[in-house]
C-alpha cells in the first residue's frame, strides 16, 4: 500500500469531491474561466466577484473527477476573502507542491492545501489538482482589465 | 461455457506473455488495457532482440550478407500477414507505422485521385478520432463534405440511415469493423455489400477487430483493411494497410523519398512498384520482424479456438459488474468483442482508474479518442475494461472487486 502520506485519496479530498463547497455558478461574477483538460475530460468553471483587489466570492462548478473537485472546493475556501497577490502568492505554492522535483520542505503553503501532495506521485493525475488553480489565474488575469474596471466603477 | 477451453490452455498462453509476471503497487498485474495495446510475447520480443543482436542490417539496397537476412525477415513478415488475412497479392500488403497512418494514407492518396468538390465520405458516429480527422483535413482540403452514420443507445449502427446516406456523390466508405469504445462488431459484410451496390469503395478501420476474430479480405471483399502490429501482440510503430490492386495502382505515392522510387533524375522520377510505392523511407525493421513472428503466433494459435474463451470471460465480467449498484454499462449490441465500458454515478473514471491501479489492476479511463461517442451518452469519461486471450475469470473477480472498493471509499 502507499505511504499514507503521500496517498492521493485522503479522507478530506473524498469529503470534498462529495460535497464540495462553493460549488454552483455565481450570479454577480466581476470574473469567470472555462478550463478543460481534452485528455481526461474534466470541465470546470470558476467565478469570482472581486473588488478593491479582494476575491469576495469564489465559486466553481463543472464536470469533473473527485482530485480536481476536491481542489476546487480547498481552493475557493482558503482564497476568499484574501487579496489577488496572495492567491497568486499560493499558485505558485501549490503549483510547487504538485511538483516532484520540489522538496516537500521548500514548499510552504496552508495545511488545508498541503493534503494534495501526494498527486505528486501520480504525475497522469497533476493535471487534474491544478486544473482549477489555472483556471482561476486565466479568470482573473485575462479578463480583470474588462469585466473588473466595469465591476469597479 | 465451461467447455470453453478444451482447444485452449490458458495456462500455456499466460506463460508466454512475460510481462503479466510483473506486480504492480504490490499486487500481481491484472492487465485489462488491451484496447489500448496488447502484452508481447516472448517469442516477439526474441525476434526483436535477434534482429538488434545478431542480424542489424538495412533492408532491400544491401548485398552483404546481414543485408540479406534482414531483408528476408522483414519481406517474410509481408507474407506472413498476406497469408493471415487471406489478401490475394503480396504487393496489396503496405507496411505503416499504424492503423491512423495508414488511414491518412487513404484518405491522402485516394483522396487527391478520386476526391472532388461536393463529394462525400461516409463514416460512422463510433469513429476512432483516425477515422475522423483525417477526413476532415481531406474535406477542408478539397471541399468535400463528412457524412455521418449515427448509433442507437445500444450501440448498433442504424443501417436504414447509412442507406439513406449512400448517394452518387459517396467516394467511400470508412468505417470501424468493431468499435474500441462500446465493442460493438459493426455487419460490415452488409455495408460493404450495400456500398458495392452504388460502386463506393469501403476502408474497415480493424484495430480492435483483427486480435479477435480471423480476418478474410477475399471473403470480406473490402477495399482497403487498416490495423496496427501492437494490438496483436506485435511491436508499436507497426501497421499495415491492406488494399485492392486496383486502388493502390490509381493512387498518387504517399510521401517522396528512398524505396519508393524506380530512378530519380532532376528531370523525372519513376515511382517503383506496389507496395514500395507507399513505403518512402527506412521502416521499422525489426518491429515488422517482430509483428510477423506475433501473426505466427496467433496463427499457431489459432484465432478461432481463443474465441469462446474470450466470450466467456466477457459474459461473466458483464454480468459480475452488472451485479454492483450504480454501474452502467456503456455499448450493449448484441454483437460484441471483449470491450467493457462503464460509468459509475458517484465514481469518476479517472479516479475508478487511479484507484484500481492501486489493486494492480490496469484499465484505461477518458473519451478513448472517441469523443462523439461520449457526447451520443452526454458524459464525458468511461472506464474501459478489455479483456484478451491471457485474461481469466480469476482476472475479472480481482477487476471487479477492485472497482467495488473503489465505489465504497466514495460512500
Amino acid at each position: 500500500m502507499p505511504d499514507p502520506d503521500t496517498q492521493l485519496y485522503q479522507q478530506t479530498i473524498i469529503e470534498h469531491s462529495r460535497a464540495p463547497k462553493n460549488f454552483g455558478p455565481l450570479e454577480n461574477a466581476s470574473h469567470h474561466a472555462e478550463g478543460y483538460n481534452p485528455i481526461c475530460g474534466d470541465h470546470i468553471h470558476l467565478y469570482l466577484l472581486i473588488t478593491d483587489n479582494t476575491i469576495r466570492s469564489f465559486h466553481f462548478d463543472g464536470d469533473c473527477c473527485a482530485v480536481c473537485k476536491a481542489s476546487a472546493s480547498l481552493m475557493t475556501e482558503a482564497l476568499k476573502e484574501q487579496s489577488v497577490e496572495v492567491f497568486d502568492d499560493v499558485l505558485q505554492s501549490f503549483l510547487k507542491l504538485v511538483d516532484p522535483k520540489v522538496r516537500l520542505s521548500d514548499v510552504r503553503i496552508p495545511d488545508a492545501l498541503r493534503i494534495f501532495a501526494g498527486i505528486r506521485e501520480y504525475p497522469s493525475r497533476v493535471h487534474c489538482a491544478t486544473l482549477p488553480w489555472k483556471t482561476a489565474a486565466n479568470a482573473i488575469n485575462n479578463q480583470s482589465t474588462i469585466t473588473s474596471t466595469e465591476n469597479s466603477a | 461455457m465451461s467447455s470453453s477451453t478444451v482447444q485452449f490452455d490458458i495456462d500455456k498462453v499466460r506463460s508466454d506473455f512475460p510481462n503479466l509476471a510483473v506486480e504492480i503497487n504490490g499486487h500481481p498485474l491484472v492487465y485489462l488495457d488491451n484496447g489500448a495495446t496488447t502484452l508481447k510475447p516472448q517469442c516477439v520480443i526474441d525476434a526483436v532482440c535477434h534482429h538488434y543482436s545478431a542480424e542489424t542490417a538495412n533492408v532491400h539496397r544491401g548485398v552483404h550478407t546481414l543485408s540479406e537476412r534482414a531483408t528476408s525477415a522483414y519481406e517474410g513478415a509481408r507474407e506472413r500477414i498476406q497469408s493471415f488475412i487471406n489478401a490475394p497479392a503480396l504487393e496489396e500488403i503496405i507496411f505503416t507505422s499504424g492503423t491512423t497512418d495508414a488511414i491518412n494514407l487513404v484518405a491522402q492518396c485516394y483522396g487527391r485521385r478520386f476526391v472532388e468538390e461536393g463529394d462525400e465520405i461516409l463514416i460512422t458516429e463510433m469513429e476512432h478520432h483516425s477515422n475522423i480527422v483525417p477526413w476532415q483535413m481531406l474535406c477542408e482540403e478539397r471541399g468535400c463534405v463528412l457524412k455521418v452514420v449515427p448509433f442507437n443507445d445500444r450501440g448498433e449502427l442504424c443501417l436504414e440511415t447509412f442507406q439513406k446516406l449512400l448517394n452518387e456523390r459517396t467516394r467511400l466508405v470508412s468505417v470501424v469493423y468493431v468499435s474500441n469504445s462500446l465493442g460493438t462488431i459493426n455487419p460490415v459484410e452488409k455495408i460493404i455489400e450495400l456500398a458495392h451496390a452504388r460502386q463506393v469503395p469501403v476502408l474497415l478501420d480493424a484495430a480492435q477487430a483483427v486480435s479477435y476474430f480471423p480476418i478474410d479480405v477475399q471473403k470480406l471483399n473490402c477495399d482497403f483493411l487498416a490495423f496496427s502490429g501492437h494490438k496483436l501482440f506485435g511491436p508499436t510503430g507497426t501497421g499495415v494497410l491492406y488494399g485492392k490492386a486496383k486502388w493502390l495502382n490509381e493512387m498518387p505515392p504517399y510521401r517522396g523519398g528512398g524505396d519508393m522510387i524506380r530512378s530519380v533524375t532532376f528531370d523525372k522520377t519513376v515511382y517503383n512498384t506496389l507496395p514500395y510505392k507507399f513505403e518512402a523511407g527506412t521502416p521499422n525493421i525489426a518491429g515488422f520482424i517482430g509483428l510477423g513472428r506475433a501473426v505466427q503466433y496467433v496463427q499457431d494459435l489459432g484465432l478461432a479456438n481463443t474465441h469462446a474463451h474470450r466470450a466467456d470471460v466477457l459474459a461473466y465480467a458483464t454480468a459480475e459488474l452488472s451485479k454492483i449498484d450504480g454501474i452502467r454499462i456503456i455499448g450493449t449490441a448484441q454483437s460484441k468483442t471483449a470491450i467493457l465500458s462503464f460509468i459509475h454515478e458517484d465514481v469518476h473514471a479517472h479516479d475508478m482508474g487511479t484507484l484500481v491501479d492501486e489493486e494492480g489492476v490496469a484499465i484505461r479511463t477518458g473519451h478513448h479518442c472517441t469523443q462523439p461517442v461520449m457526447d451520443h451518452f452526454g458524459i464525458s469519461a468511461t472506464s474501459r475494461a478489455s479483456f484478451s486471450i491471457y485474461n481469466t475469470r480469476d482476472d475479472v473477480d480481482r477487476f471487479v472487486r477492485a472497482v467495488q472498493k473503489s465505489i465504497e471509499l466514495f460512500r
